[in-house]
């Protein structure tokens, strides 16, 4: 009964707010559409009355509420939703923005060094948008001109964040970049669909994603074989391999294979040669990701360190690689996991694809 | 000179039980048996082993014997010319140059390509060397020429380090303008790596150092007579002004080639030399020399084998090794014989 008359209390109260001249057809947002994580573990959700408490990390809580009038409880920052205007620190924030179609949100970013969308590119280029300086040099005036509601960070260890703070600019942590899970990361979609607004958009196309991610993890489960991969790349005698425990190794499992440093514990470690090569000279595949100007070969990774051409995945070509030079990527791909994974079990298992599937992301290099 | 060679002698036979135990010793871990059927061109079962000893220890070795016996001498030689103990290979700014020169490469051209460079290594690994190199003997031939105009060795060292400091402002410039992924490349470069070479290009670094450090030993008559300062040196017939050109090139190249490969190694430079003083009691450039190329072919040795020991699996970087072995070495080499005053 509580909850009805809550319910009821909250949609007198939107309808008696809602006036913005919205071109989309938002009529049916509704504050209180509930808004369920299953796999993000940075953030969660709870709703009171016609408040929305969010709680991210450890540290930071939100009350985001309809009425900047309202009373949120102690400890809690208040935050006016739908928000209007906001600045993204990095790419996986803009992911979301992008696939939410919500570009209109975004006033500023950090700089558009390797970023391919069109759509950002036009509007940085006319003023829509515009860069606020990298991490650690914000430019305080270009942030305040930007005049947002609230500034996403995802904070590293440059900081840079006390002369915003400065500001008074609401600060928004987006832990996305922390989640091991592959769903679990882009499950913030709905965290960025909540201050936006569009939390039914959210949930229909993460619920999308989910379902077809875990049909492909679920086919790619009962494979016989699962081959060996490895990943990443020596530069001036030093190998950062990512660890058993990390976004990629989880993507590797679900897809049918089995990265090399397999347990559970790593998150990443600094490798030099000979202990990299132990690990890596007998997988079966080796994911490369860089930037590469031109089109990278056998020939470009042989001349980058001749003991390349010792691992076995080198002799049989089964390198799996994407550019990022000529492929988007950490602007799309953390809210596309199952077109990744996809990308994975046509390499792995090309039984399980239709023919003539063309991957997005990652390809073998030939 | 029984005790000289006799050290000699000592040093030699610590240098082949190190190149062991830094064969035996590694992350991996390798049976003896199949060590040694490697070395003589069995091979063992195991093609990982094979190319673990082959192209990752093997290399390792023969870079820290040369690197670390050229360094060393070429530290001998800037502290004898300057009559300055604390002195190294990069007082005169050669190995800021080589930094330099790889800053260019590895984080400039990503801005002019608009793209993170830190993956292009492929190209970039082999200009990555010339780089440094091109950039080491750029300063050193800005060094030589204003070695010829100045006149006394103070000026020539203050110059020197100004542009050292110089080149260290520009890289920072650099770095700050670049995306992290190059910084951090950057980064990587400069804590130095004796296991960066290996195949061809290791096997033409060890042929040039082999040819480098002999010439250096045509030079020890004129630093001899440099020991006693520049007037006395002229009465014995030495062509002062040309003598030390001859031994800022010969330095300077040393330098060049062992950071343009390995990256910027400190402290051995100026460290060894004090070690050899220390144990050999003498200032005499002919034992001298020798006597340096030794010790700092073990020292590297040494540190080559703490940096990659099992327990740190991640690679500690040389340069931070060479620091915490060399610093009580030689304070308590300089400590025994604290009684004694030399240069």
């Amino acid at each position: 009964m509580k909850k009805l008359s809550g319910l009821i209390a909250v949609l007198v109260l939107f309808c008696a707010c809602s006036s913005q001249g919205d071109k989309q057809a938002k009529a049916g947002t509704d504050l209180m559409e509930a808004v369920t994580v299953k796999y993000a573990t940075g953030f969660s959700v709870r709703d009171s009355a016609d408040i929305r408490l969010v709680d991210v990390g450890k540290k930071d809580h939100f009350a985001l509420v309809h009425d900047a009038e309202a009373v949120v409880p102690e400890g809690y920052v208040k935050v006016k939703v739908p928000i209007e205007r906001t600045i993204c620190m990095t790419s996986l924030q803009l992911s979301n923005f992008t696939i939410l179609d919500a570009h209109d949100v975004v006033k500023g970013i950090t700089g558009t060094k390797n970023l391919f969308n069109e759509d950002i590119r036009a509007r940085v280029k006319d003023g829509r948008i515009v860069k606020i300086g990298m991490e650690g040099e914000f430019d305080p005036e270009v942030v305040m001109a930007a005049n947002p509601d609230v500034i996403f960070i995802s904070p590293s260890k440059r900081g840079g964040y006390d002369a915003i703070k400065e500001i008074g600019i609401t600060l928004v942590p987006h832990l996305g970049y922390k989640e091991l899970d592959p769903l679990g990361q882009a499950e913030w979609i709905k965290f960025i669909g909540m201050f936006i607004g569009k939390e039914k958009e959210a949930s229909e196309i993460f619920a999308g994603i989910e379902s077809r991610y875990n049909e492909l993890k679920a086919k790619a489960a009962k494979a016989e074989q699962r081959p060996t991969v490895t990943s990443g790349e020596m530069h001036y005698g030093n190998w950062h391999a990512v660890g058993g425990k990390n976004y990629l190794a989880q993507i590797f499992r679900d897809a049918g294979a089995d990265y090399v440093i397999n347990d559970d514990e790593t998150s990443g470690e600094d490798l030099e040669f000979e202990k990299m090569y132990a690990l890596s000279a007998n997988a079966d595949y080796w994911r490369i990701l860089n930037s590469y100007q031109g089109d990278f070969s056998y020939e470009a990774l042989k001349a980058s360190e001749p003991r390349n051409v010792m691992l076995k995945a080198f002799k049989e070509k089964k390198v799996i690689y994407c550019n990022m030079k000529q492929t988007p990527y950490y602007e799309i791909a953390p809210v596309k996991p199952d077109v990744l994974l996809k990308d994975f079990v046509a390499i792995f298992h090309p039984e399980l694809v239709e023919t003539g599937y063309q991957p997005t992301f990652y390809h073998l290099l030939q | 000179m029984r005790r000289t060679l006799s050290l000699m002698m000592a040093l030699v036979v610590a240098i082949l039980v190190m190149v062991i135990v830094n064969l035996f010793i590694g992350s991996v871990r390798i049976p003896v048996a199949d060590i040694c059927r490697i070395l003589i061109g069995q091979g063992s079962e195991s093609e990982i082993w094979t190319n673990i000893i082959l192209s990752s220890r093997l290399p390792q070795v023969l870079t820290a014997i040369v690197a670390g016996a050229g360094l060393a001498v070429s530290g001998l030689m800037m502290q004898t010319i300057f009559h300055n103990p604390l002195a190294g290979p990069s007082i005169l700014g050669i190995s800021n140059g080589a930094s330099l020169g790889v800053a260019f490469v590895v984080l400039l051209s990503g801005q002019l390509g608009g793209v993170a460079l830190s993956s292009l290594g492929y190209l970039g690994d082999a200009a990555v060397s010339v780089a440094a190199i091109i950039g080491a003997l750029a300063v050193m031939m800005l060094i030589v020429w204003i070695s010829g105009k100045v006149r006394g060795n103070v000026t020539l060292l203050i110059i020197g380090v100004m542009i050292g400091y110089l080149a260290t402002a520009i890289i920072g410039v650099l770095k700050f303008l670049s995306p992290e992924e190059d910084v951090k490349a950057f980064v990587v470069w400069g804590l130095g790596s004796f296991s960066r070479v290996s195949g061809d290009e290791m096997i033409l670094f060890v042929v040039l150092m082999c040819i480098l450090l002999p010439l250096s030993f045509l030079l020890v008559k004129p630093l001899n007579a440099m020991l006693l300062g520049d007037r006395y040196a002229a009465n014995l017939g030495v062509n002062v002004k040309r003598a030390r050109t001859w031994i800022i090139i010969c330095s300077g190249t040393l330098v060049a080639i062992v950071t343009a490969y390995c990256g910027p190694i400190m402290f051995i430079g100026m460290a060894v030399p004090h070690l050899a003083r220390g144990l050999f009691r003498t200032s005499d450039h002919w034992r001298l020399m020798p006597a340096t190329a030794l010790c700092g072919a073990v020292l590297a040795l040494i540190c080559n084998l703490i940096a990659r020991a099992p327990g740190f699996e991640g690679a500690m970087p040389v340069n931070s090794v060479t620091a915490l072995v060399g610093a009580p070495i030689i304070i308590y080499v300089l400590f025994r014989r604290r009684k004694t005053s030399y240069e």
